[in-house]
């Protein structure tokens, strides 16, 4: 099969035809391409309005080419539209995406690479072309080079390579291979021959060999790739590069290789169908380790979640602080004499108003739905329906705020007893800074939970003490307060508000300082106005529901109202 | 805060309702900067982020630094700066910047810097998850300011420089460091407010470094190599101090292999309120 040549009889000569194919094999885009300019700085902006890059060349020089508003622009001159959303703009915008998801700064070999995409026309053709072609001159400046003339020692004819490539679909995968691989430069190529590199003798360049016998008691000094045929190789033979092989014969003993000698792993020829099934499942097992990868850094980087948990919280007791400022505020701005009498009631009649507010939170869904149930059987109830359903629990819910502020104050007033350092600078007279207090009071306990959330694990017990603490104080306040809103029918009826209230006055300012809300005016009833939360004597005898006002005679002593 | 937000639930829905709701999908703008080296002989690196995620690691062959920005066009904007050795690069908001909430929550900021070009880098990174994997680039000398973030660093690969300082200013913050010793500092600075600051001195390789700490409230961990001789002293108000290896003598606690040591670490600590750990750990 073989038949016999020496190394000096090798004589270059081949077809273009078969240098082109070992050509588009061999060498991979861009290895036989000119030589990219170097840049020294790129600037890539992807936005939903432009998709732009800016080049800085190592001679200083610069480029910069942006797509925005319909146009093409290159160094701010444009060059022709394009349509928003179309091929030219996608195409665009995949290289500038190929060139962000890459971490090795290729941009220039991908622009270079760039080309535009078909079925352009009118003002997109031309601007792709403009900007194809200024890349190919900026970019790659000078004609590709050629690649380097292949010696070919045998070649039976063109036909020979392409049937034996047809007929061994191995070789061809191989060769392909190779290609990919991107190191393999051949100088020298065999095709059922045989080839003898005689002892003292050297050939020098890579040696390219098919279905043929090389015998080496010399010197190859570069790499061999062997498909198919034999190699031998004499004791004083020698390869200075590489042995690679498919589907031949090599010695065992290949120490006479200086590199390396591997068997080539032929890219798999795959069916269509298998194609895709190896690249779905490529796809999912590289999912899976995406997920995978994603858990396991969610796990490592989670250990402070305490931190930003607990600032969460420090800034939400924050808002809810803030929040119901401005509703007490304005509740006191807009309703002063009903907000005075619902903290007078709350005061005097906490057991009651815990009692009835208690009472109201539990049947107020009860009565929301008995109230539908009842105004949709009436058939003449059916468009008050419509407005039972929304107002019933925004009047609920207002009623609770009322009441909690309410009892805010309360607690506020009740500070301001208190011979806290703190609250010097406070007058804590007026109702406002009152309120303020009271609910920073109520709700501190849930900021100071935070805090200590903060500070990691050791203070968990505190702050789950705190945090309980926080719950027994918003819940007892909010029945309290909606029970003292109910028992004075929204501040309405000053019943259970002990004595006269300081409201009594028309003209009465809510935001004057007020000596204390709770203590009696001129004029007051014989009850004596007891402050419930005067320091000292003037603490009431008894503050549960036992010492509620509730006139035995059924009147109001206050008021003076008749008894209902 | 779950107690307040069921405790209150029902009189914070209708204002909160009010408040408003998320943002609408954010449209992220990319950004990408990146410039080769080419003979510079040192880089001084300044990173300003707000809010977002952040990742800094290596950069390839060849490069002298790359950023890669993803962020919301509508609150922010890049600022990126390089001249005489200097690098500024990161976001700043905007006049019509909306709550961090809405804004930063997707936002991005992928930073690699030269392995071969000695830099000092300054970080100033806020609501920040941060991931910094510094190992094998050329650091004379690091600060990393944060403030309520979560930042964890990982060094495995040996600095080939030499660091001066290696300083931590973090507010409310969580910091976890792995591998600090690589870095090759002669002085290592934590100042902790109030959170959680655990570092590792792994691949210590100084025959002296010291150890810097204060911290408000919080935990402090620091973890340091077998075989590497430890002094602690330490001011607290209110911490509780766990360091089983260690021996109390005179004003100072001392490993027992402190006189014999080849590698020693010198641990100041001031705590107000909180625990501070010292343990073994391999490497």
């Amino acid at each position: 099969m073989y038949e016999h040549r020496d190394v000096r009889g090798l004589i270059p000569h081949g077809t273009a035809l078969v240098v082109a194919a070992l050509a588009a094999l061999l060498l991979l885009p861009g290895t036989g391409m000119a030589q990219d300019r170097e840049v020294v700085y790129n600037q890539v902006t992807v936005s939903s309005q432009e998709a732009g890059i800016e080049l800085e060349f190592v001679d200083g020089s610069t480029l910069a080419v942006a797509f925005r508003e319909g146009e093409v622009r290159i160094d701010g001159a444009s060059v022709g539209g394009y349509a928003p959303g179309g091929a030219l703009e996608a195409s665009w915008r995949r290289l500038l995406g190929d060139a962000v998801a890459g971490d090795n700064g290729e941009v220039v070999r991908l622009l270079a690479s760039w080309a535009p995409p078909e079925g352009l026309d009118g003002a997109s053709a031309s601007a792709a072309s403009a900007l194809h072609d200024e890349l190919q001159r900026v970019v790659t400046p000078g004609a590709p080079e050629s690649p380097e003339p292949i010696r070919m020692t045998s070649l039976e004819g063109d036909e020979d390579l392409l049937q034996l490539l047809l007929i061994e679909p191995a070789y061809l995968r191989s060769l392909t291979t190779l290609a990919l691989d991107g190191t393999f430069r051949p100088e020298h190529f065999v095709l059922n021959d045989d080839l003898r590199i005689e002892a003292g003798e050297s050939l020098v360049g890579s040696l390219l060999a098919l279905d043929s016998r090389i015998d080496v008691d010399g010197t190859l000094d570069g790499d061999l790739v062997l498909l198919g045929g034999l190699l031998r190789l004499g004791e004083e033979g020698r390869i200075t590069g590489d042995l690679r092989w498919a589907e031949g014969d090599v010695p065992d003993d290949r120490s006479g290789v200086a590199g390396s000698a591997n068997a080539i792993d032929p890219v798999l020829g795959l069916s269509s169908g298998e194609l895709q099934d190896r690249i779905r499942s490529e796809v999912r097992a590289a999912t899976s380790d995406l997920q995978r990868t994603t858990r396991r850094s969610s796990r490592t980087i989670g250990f402070g979640s305490g931190v930003l948990s607990g600032l969460a919280g420090l800034l939400q007791a924050a808002v809810t602080f803030a929040i119901f400022l401005a509703v007490g505020l304005a509740i006191l701005h807009f309703f002063p004499r009903h907000i005075d009498i619902v903290s007078r009631t709350a005061a005097n009649a906490p057991g009651r108003a815990f009692l009835v507010g208690v009472a109201g939170g539990i049947l107020s869904m009860p009565i929301w739905i008995t109230g539908m149930i009842v105004l949709a059987v009436s058939v003449i109830g059916i468009p008050v329906l419509l407005l039972w359903i929304p107002a019933f629990p925004i009047v609920v819910a207002g009623a609770m705020i009322l009441g909690y502020v309410a009892v805010s104050r309360n607690v506020g007033h009740w500070i301001s007893h208190r011979d806290l350092q703190g609250l010097d600078g406070m007058d804590t007279t007026r109702p406002a800074v009152q309120i303020g207090v009271g609910l920073m009071v109520l709700i501190g306990a849930f900021a100071i939970a935070s805090v200590l959330q903060i500070g990691g694990m050791i203070f968990s017990p505190f702050a789950f003490l705190l945090n309980l603490a926080g719950i027994i104080l918003t819940v007892g306040a909010g029945s309290i307060g909606l029970g003292a809103v109910l028992l004075s029918r929204a501040g309405r009826d000053p019943a259970f508000a002990g004595d006269a209230h300081a409201f009594s006055d028309p003209d009465f300012d809510p935001w004057a300082p007020s000596p204390d809300p709770f203590r009696s005016t001129p004029g007051g009833s014989a009850r004596g106005n007891p402050d419930p939360f005067a320091p000292g004597g003037e603490d009431p005898p008894t503050a549960g529901p036992e010492a509620d006002a509730d006139p035995a005679d059924g009147s109001d002593p206050n008021s003076g109202e008749a008894p209902r | 805060m779950t107690a307040l937000r069921w405790s209150l639930g029902a009189l914070l829905l209708l204002p909160l309702a009010l408040a408003g709701g998320e943002a609408g999908a954010q449209e992220l703008t990319t950004a990408q900067f990146e410039r080769r080296a080419s003979g510079e002989s040192s880089l001084s690196v300044v990173v300003r982020y707000g809010a977002g995620e952040f990742e800094l690691a290596p950069a390839a062959s060849g490069l002298l630094y790359r950023a890669v920005l993803h962020y919301d066009e509508e609150d922010f904007e890049p600022v990126h700066t390089f001249s005489d050795g200097r690098l500024e690069v990161g976001v700043e908001g905007t006049a019509r910047s909306r709550p961090l909430r809405q804004s930063g929550s997707d936002a991005r900021f992928q930073l690699r810097l030269s392995r071969t070009v000695p830099q000092h880098l300054r970080l100033e990174i806020g609501a920040v998850r941060a991931d910094l994997d510094l190992g094998g680039i050329a650091l004379t000398g690091m600060h990393l300011s944060t403030g309520a973030s979560e930042t964890r660093i990982r060094v495995e690969e040996p600095n080939p420089a030499e660091m001066d300082q290696l300083r931590f200013a973090v507010g409310a913050a969580s910091l976890r460091g792995d591998g600090l010793g690589h870095l090759n500092a002669r002085r290592i600075q934590v100042e902790g407010g109030v959170g959680e600051v655990r570092i590792g001195l792994e691949g210590l390789r100084r025959e002296e470094t010291e150890v810097q700490a204060s911290l408000g409230m919080g935990a402090l961990e620091i973890r340091v190599p077998e075989g590497v001789g430890v002094r602690l002293t330490r001011s607290s108000f209110l911490s509780s101090l766990n360091a089983p290896f260690l021996e109390r003598r005179g004003d100072a606690h001392y490993s027992d292999d402190w006189e014999t040591a080849d590698r020693r670490v010198r641990i100041s600590v001031d705590s107000a309120l909180g625990s501070v750990r010292i343990a073994r750990t391999d490497g």
